[in-house]
């Protein structure tokens, strides 16, 4: 059954057809919200919130890319939750140290099968740098390439996502892009080697 | 130091598009054959190509829990039974509301008839004169501010407010101020008679009085007193012709009592209205003639009001008819729930 058909009987009252539709993208939904929010809890909080508001209002979905669709209204709930911290900013009342055991918990550690600990050294690492890029571009800036670059929309898909012409995603994608190039130029270091390596000769 | 590249926005441009496959054939042909000759393109787009590889090397973020929907966190829908007593009440209002208009519908019709009686009272009066003047007998006398004087020929009048116009007729003629009441008959006093030098032609028959309207204020000597004074003496009346009936463009008509001898050296009165330009009709002056309307031509302000109140009537009509639409439906409906309800 396709995510239309889903939809069709989810307008009709059917909760299990929606929560199968849950299923299928809920990763995807909460690994744009961790994007966006570089944060697990506040990630957490936006993508049930989004869950919510797209399956009331479902009857504004007019066909095409349900991925596409619900990332919009995943994106939407992230911006909320950006301007809600914004008006009471939040200070955590213990500081998180990524050392401690409580680490193995993590959801980086939940996303790789069997990692070994140099990989997942490596891949923390990774984490660290592209989040820390990410988290200096531009709201806009950011989503474009999260969507296209990460989660791996084209264009189009891209362009209803964020409710923006499709010009006007190719000109935040070439200027994020060129942003981030910048920035991992300085952590370099912090990249993996095969990584690092092809970094260090476009310098 | 390894030198950066640097290259113009519209190629960085065109190099994005390029890798993610958003360049058509020509465009894409064009390009590669530049990336051929320019060093400097082939490493922007190399760093290019190494950014996204970086980004997509990014660890996916798995849902820390299951995000699916349960009833409990879905908000109750509203049930389309909860909408009965806003119906009952939308159903109430309506109805008052067009109670309400109805009261203000009917309001101004009750105090109108009292003012069109008092409208009326004057047209009445002009009314009973004519019709009187048609089928008496013997034509009717019509005072306007008085009773006519007899004047001598040295244009004397008696009363008061009645100029003396040189040269015309010398009947004046006065109208009664109030409607008419019961008539008395009423001789002129000797007294006036005496002061006015009055004096019977020979062989005349003084048997028919002056008629009076009761209740009607003079100032001259010949007519006055509440009560019915009837005297033997005759008293000597002035021929009268019936006068056509008074129009609004018409000046104060004359009206000359018939069935006695004229005065000595009166002049004839002529049947003709005279024109008014200037002077005063028959020894009437202009400021005392009544200008008399009839009842049926409305003045200019007067039509525009009613103009406005159709206009405002018709408004009042249309919002009935909604109020009356909106209680009905609403009521149909609000019922129709109720009953349907299941227990």
């Amino acid at each position: 059954m396709n995510d239309l058909q889903l939809v069709q009987y989810a307008l009709q009252g059917d909760l299990d057809a929606f929560n199968r539709l849950v299923l299928a993208y809920q990763d995807m939904a909460y690994n744009l919200a961790y994007r966006i929010l570089s944060d697990a809890d506040a990630a957490e909080d936006a993508t049930q919130t989004a869950f919510l508001s797209a399956y009331r209002n479902l009857h504004h979905f007019r066909g095409g890319s349900f991925r596409a669709w619900l990332l919009r209204v995943v994106t939407n709930a992230c911006y909320d939750e950006l301007r809600r911290q914004q008006r009471h900013p939040v200070t955590a009342l213990e500081p998180v140290h990524e050392e401690d055991d409580d680490e193995i918990e993590s959801p980086s550690w939940l996303a790789d099968s069997s990692p070994s600990p140099e990989q997942q050294i490596e891949t923390r690492e990774l984490e660290r740098a592209i989040q820390n890029c990410l988290d200096e571009l531009p709201l806009d800036f950011r989503t474009v390439v999260i969507m296209v670059d990460i989660q791996g929309l084209d264009y189009q898909e891209a362009s209803l996502a964020i409710g923006k012409p499709l010009g006007t995603v190719k000109s935040r994608l070439a200027r994020a892009r060129l942003r981030l190039r910048d920035c991992l130029e300085h952590l370099a270091e912090l990249l993996p080697a095969n990584l690092r390596l092809g970094l260090r000769e476009w310098r | 130091m390894a030198m950066k590249t640097q290259i113009s926005s519209r190629d960085w441009y065109l190099l994005n598009e390029y890798i993610d496959h958003q360049l058509d054939v020509a465009a894409r042909t064009r390009l590669e054959q530049r990336l051929e000759r320019e060093p400097e393109l082939q490493a922007a787009l190399e760093s290019l190509r190494r950014v996204r590889a970086v980004l997509r090397c990014a660890p996916v973020h798995k849902a820390p829990r299951s995000f699916v929907l349960t009833p409990q966190m879905l908000p109750a829908r509203r049930s389309i039974f909860s909408w009965v007593p806003v119906l009952g009440v939308t159903s109430v209002l309506a109805v008052i509301l067009l109670a309400v208009s109805f009261l203000v519908q009917w309001a101004p019709t009750v105090s109108a008839p009292m003012a069109a009686k008092e409208v009326a009272a004057p047209a009445e009066m002009a009314v009973v004169a004519t019709e009187a003047a048609e089928q008496s007998p013997t034509p009717v006398i019509i005072y306007w501010g008085g009773p006519p004087v007899v004047q001598d020929d040295r244009g004397r009048g008696g009363m008061g407010g009645v100029g003396g116009g040189g040269g015309a007729p010398e009947t004046t003629v006065l109208m009664p101020t109030s409607p008419p009441a019961a008539q008395k008959l009423v001789q002129p006093t000797e007294a006036y008679m005496q002061t006015e030098n009055i004096q019977p032609a020979p062989g005349e028959q003084m048997e028919t009085p002056v008629v009076v309207e009761e209740g009607y204020a003079t100032e001259g000597a010949l007519l006055a007193p509440a009560e019915p004074q009837l005297e033997s003496t005759p008293v000597p009346l002035i021929e009268v012709t019936e006068m056509p009936l008074i129009t609004p463009s018409v000046p104060t008509p004359t009206y000359i009592v018939e069935g006695g001898p004229a005065l000595p050296q009166q002049p004839a009165v002529s049947e003709e209205l005279p024109s008014e330009p200037g002077g005063p009709i028959l020894g009437i002056s202009k400021a005392v003639s009544p200008t008399f309307l009839p009842a049926e031509t409305p003045l200019p302000s007067q039509r525009a009001d009613v103009g406005e109140r159709r206009v405002l009537a018709a408004g009042l009509s249309l919002v009935q008819v909604a109020l009356a639409a909106v209680a009905v439906l609403t009521g149909v409906v609000a019922l129709i729930l109720h009953f349907s309800r299941k227990p």
